[in-house]
C-alpha cells in the first residue's frame, strides 16, 4: 500500500458513500479555489468521479428528481487524490478514501461474493489504518419512522450492527500503540437530510430531532469506540451533509418485504425540487476534508516534538524510502518534512531545486493548514 | 484442467441488504480479480481471459436489468462463464454483448425472463433452485439464432484502441475468437476505468500473457502497442500463422537438441 492519509467509510448499501464522497471531492476543489493547489485525482479516480458526476447531474437533469440515479457500487474502489501545486509534478499530499458495496459489511454477503474474500482483507486494512472513519447515515430512514413497526426496521435498514463491529475494529486498532499517537475521527454523517434544515433553501426545523435520534441510535456505536480505545481520545464529530441541497422529501414510502419467511419494512423517498432549474448546492460536505487536513496538522505538530529528540535520517537511505510503508508518521515526514524532497534533491542535488523544493512545501503546508482552520459549518458539532 | 461450460449470475435484490452478490454457486476463484483495478465493473464491460492451464473464461457486466432496487435504482446483471470455449458460438456471441448496446439490452430481457424479481428476492434470502441450468438455458437460448459476425483481423502483441475506432473493435473481437479458440493466453477487455494509452501500458504490464484493451473513455486515436515483450508476428492469416510459428519453434527447438547432443559427443570423443 502507498503511504497516504487514509479515510474509510462504513455504511450498508445504498446510504449514499459514493454520493458523499463525490460532494466532498467537489467541495473540496471549491474550497481550494483561488489557492494555487488543486486537488489531483489519479487516472481511475477520475474516471470514477466523473462517471459519478454524470450520474448525479443525470438525477437533477430530469424533471422530476431522480433519488436513485448512482449506481450502486459492485467492487472496492480507492480514491487517490492529492493536494498538488498548479503545474508542479513534485509530491503533493496524497489522501486515499475507501469506497466499497456497503452489502461487503455483511460477513454473510460477502459469502457469496469470491472476489470480496480478497478485497475485503484490504479493505479492512485500509480501515485499520485510516485516521478518519466516515459513518455515513440514512437520515430520512431514521426521521420517517413513525409506526412501530417501521421503527424496529430502523436499526437493520441503517445496517448499525455491521457498523459497530468495523467502528470497533477500527478503534482497537487505533488503540495498538503503534496508532496511539495519530489522530483520530469519527465523523457521523446523516445524508438525505435536506428536509429537516432552514439554513440551505429548505424550510425544515427538525436539526434538534435529528441531532436526538442519531445521539440515540449511534450512541452504542460511539460506546464502542471509545470502549476500544481507552488509551488515547478520539474525536467524534456530527456531521448532517446535503450532497444535492435542491431537493425534499415528499413522501416517505415504506414497503414490506419478505425477509427469509419474516415480513419486514424497507423505505424508499420521493423527493421534489426545491426550484426549477434546479441547482446542485452541497453542504456541510467541506467538513471531511477540513477534518482530514486538521487531523494532519495536529499531527505535524506531534512530529516536530517528536523529531526535535531524534537525528535525522541518512542520505543514502533516501531513494529506497518511498517504498517503505511506515504508515502515518512515514507519510507526514516523507511529504510534509521535506523527504519526498530531499529524496528528488539529492539526485538532483541543485541549491536552486533546494530552495525551490522548501517554498512548495512551505506552501503546502499553508493550504493544508488554512483547510484545516476553516469555520466549521453551522451544522457541525464536536460530541 | 477444464471441464464443462459452467456460467454464473450477479446481480442484487430488491432489499438495500440484498446487495450485488451471485445466484446459488458463485465462481470457486474471482480470476477476474486481477483486472478489477483496471475496469469498472459498475458499468458495460466484457473480459475474456485465458491462461496457461486453463480454458477461456468470459465476464460481462452492466447488463440491464428491468427491475430496481428499493430506492428505485436500475439493477444490473453480471454473468461469468468459465471455460467458454466449450461453446464457441455461444461465448462469441456474449462478447458481442459486451460491445453492443441492442445485443446486451436483449440478453438483459432474457435474464430478466428467467430470473424475474420474486425469484431473484427468494434467491437472496436463501431458497434454492438450480441457478446454473436455468442460466445456461437461458442463454443457449438467447444466442440462438444470433449472427455471427464477420471474421475482423487481430493485431499483433498487446494494444489498446477506441471502442469508436472500427479497426479496434473488429480486432477485439478477433483476438476473443483466438483467445476462446486456445490460440492465445491473456486478456481482452473493455474499460471504462481507462483515459489513456498509458493507463492501457500500467494495465498491461501488471497482467500475464498479451493483452488487447479497448477503452470507452479518453481519447485515444490509434490503435496503441502496449510493448509488453512477445514474439513478433506480421503475418496475415492469423490462424494460420500461429500454427507456422508452433512448427517452426519446434524445428528449432529439435535443432538445438541435435547441435547440443554433437557438441556433448564431440566433446567425450576428445577428452576419453
Ligand atoms: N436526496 C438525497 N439523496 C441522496 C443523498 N445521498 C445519496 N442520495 C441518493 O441515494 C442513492 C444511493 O447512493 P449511493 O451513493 O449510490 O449509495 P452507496 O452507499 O454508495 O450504495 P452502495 O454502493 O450500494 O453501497 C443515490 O442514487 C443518491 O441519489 C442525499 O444527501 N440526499
Ligand atoms: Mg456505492
Amino acid at each position: 500500500m502507498t503511504l497516504s492519509f487514509k479515510a474509510s467509510m462504513v455504511g450498508p448499501s445504498r446510504v449514499g458513500k459514493t454520493t458523499l464522497l463525490t460532494a466532498v471531492l467537489a467541495e473540496t476543489e471549491s474550497m481550494l479555489a483561488g489557492s494555487g493547489i488543486s486537488l489531483v485525482l489519479d487516472e481511475t479516480t477520475e474516471v470514477r468521479v466523473r462517471q459519478n458526476r454524470k450520474e448525479l447531474r443525470r438525477a437533477i437533469e430530469s424533471r422530476e428528481f431522480d433519488a436513485a440515479s448512482l449506481r450502486g457500487s459492485q467492487g472496492k474502489a480507492l480514491y487517490q487524490v492529492s493536494l498538488q501545486a498548479f503545474g508542479d509534478s513534485r509530491p503533493g499530499i496524497p489522501f486515499s478514501i475507501l469506497d466499497y458495496p456497503g452489502g461487503w459489511l455483511d460477513p454473510a454477503k460477502r459469502a457469496q461474493v469470491p472476489q470480496a474474500k480478497e478485497s475485503w482483507a484490504e479493505c479492512e486494512r485500509h480501515i485499520t489504518e485510516s485516521l478518519m472513519l466516515l459513518v455515513p447515515v440514512d437520515a430520512a430512514v431514521l426521521m420517517e419512522a413513525v409506526t412501530p413497526a417501521q421503527r424496529r426496521a430502523v436499526a437493520d435498514l441503517l445496517g448499525l450492527e455491521d457498523v459497530e463491529a468495523s467502528a470497533r475494529k477500527w478503534a482497537r486498532a487505533r488503540n495498538r500503540p503503534e496508532h496511539r499517537d495519530e489522530p483520530a475521527v469519527l465523523l457521523l454523517a446523516p445524508l438525505k437530510c435536506e428536509k429537516y434544515f432552514d439554513d440551505n433553501g429548505g424550510k425544515g426545523r427538525e436539526a434538534g430531532r435529528l441531532r436526538q435520534l442519531v445521539r440515540e441510535k449511534y450512541k452504542t456505536i460511539v460506546g464502542a469506540v471509545q470502549e476500544e480505545a481507552k488509551d488515547r481520545s478520539v474525536r467524534v464529530v456530527y456531521s448532517p451533509i446535503d450532497t444535492y441541497g435542491c431537493v425534499d422529501l415528499m413522501e416517505a414510502e415504506w414497503v414490506e418485504v419478505d425477509d427469509d419467511g419474516d415480513r419486514t419494512l424497507d423505505f424508499r423517498g420521493h423527493y421534489r425540487f426545491r426550484e426549477i432549474p434546479p441547482e446542485v448546492r452541497p453542504k456541510a460536505a467541506a467538513t471531511v476534508m477540513r477534518e482530514l487536513c486538521r487531523c494532519v496538522v495536529s499531527g505535524q505538530d506531534a512530529a516536530e516534538q517528536r523529531r526535535a529528540d531524534a537525528a535525522r535520517g541518512v542520505y543514502e537511505l533516501a531513494l529506497g524510502r518511498k517504498l517503505e510503508t511506515k504508515g502515518f508518521w512515514g507519510a507526514l515526514d516523507y511529504y510534509l518534512f521535506g523527504e519526498a524532497l530531499a529524496n528528488r534533491s539529492t539526485r538532483l542535488s541543485s541549491q536552486q531545486i533546494m530552495a525551490d523544493a522548501a517554498r512548495h512545501q512551505e506552501e503546502l503546508t499553508a493550504v493544508l493548514k488554512r483547510m484545516a482552520q476553516r469555520p466549521a459549518d453551522e451544522r457541525v458539532e464536536e460530541w | 484442467m477444464s471441464g464443462p461450460m459452467r456460467a454464473y449470475l450477479m446481480t442484487r435484490g430488491t432489499m438495500r441488504k440484498h446487495d450485488y452478490a451471485f445466484l446459488g454457486e458463485a465462481p470457486a476463484e474471482p480470476w477476474w480479480d486481477a483486472l478489477t483495478p483496471w475496469v469498472l465493473l459498475e458499468s458495460e464491460e466484457v473480459i475474456v481471459h485465458r491462461n496457461e492451464a486453463g480454458g477461456a473464461n468470459l465476464l460481462i457486466s452492466g447488463i440491464p436489468s428491468r427491475r430496481t432496487d428499493v430506492l428505485g435504482t436500475r439493477i444490473r446483471h453480471t454473468v461469468v462463464v468459465e471455460d467458454a470455449h466449450r461453446e464457441h458460438g455461444l461465448a462469441l456471441w456474449m462478447v458481442r454483448c459486451g460491445l453492443d448496446d441492442g445485443e446486451r439490452t436483449r440478453l438483459g430481457d432474457a435474464l430478466d425472463g428467467a430470473f424475474p424479481g420474486d425469484l431473484v428476492d427468494a434467491l437472496m434470502t436463501g431458497a434454492h433452485d438450480d441457478v446454473e441450468h436455468r442460466l445456461l438455458a437461458t442463454l443457449r437460448q438467447a444466442a440462438e439464432g444470433s449472427e455471427e459476425d464477420k471474421a475482423g483481423k487481430d493485431i499483433p502483441g498487446s494494444w489498446a484502441g477506441s471502442v469508436h475506432d472500427a479497426t479496434a473493435s473488429e480486432a477485439f473481437m478477433a483476438r476473443a475468437r483466438r483467445l476462446l479458440a486456445e490460440e492465445q493466453t491473456g486478456y481482452a477487455f473493455t474499460t471504462h476505468a481507462l483515459l489513456t494509452a498509458d493507463g492501457a501500458r500500467r494495465a498491461a504490464s501488471s497482467l500475464s500473457g498479451e493483452v488487447a484493451a479497448l477503452l470507452h473513455e479518453g481519447e485515444l486515436e490509434v490503435v496503441e502497442q502496449l510493448g509488453k515483450a512477445r514474439v513478433p508476428a506480421p503475418r496475415r492469416d492469423s490462424i494460420a500463422q500461429a500454427g507456422t510459428k508452433r512448427r517452426v519453434l519446434s524445428a528449432l527447438g529439435a535443432l538445438a537438441v541435435a547441435l547440443a547432443v554433437a557438441l556433448g559427443a564431440w566433446w567425450l570423443i576428445r577428452h576419453l
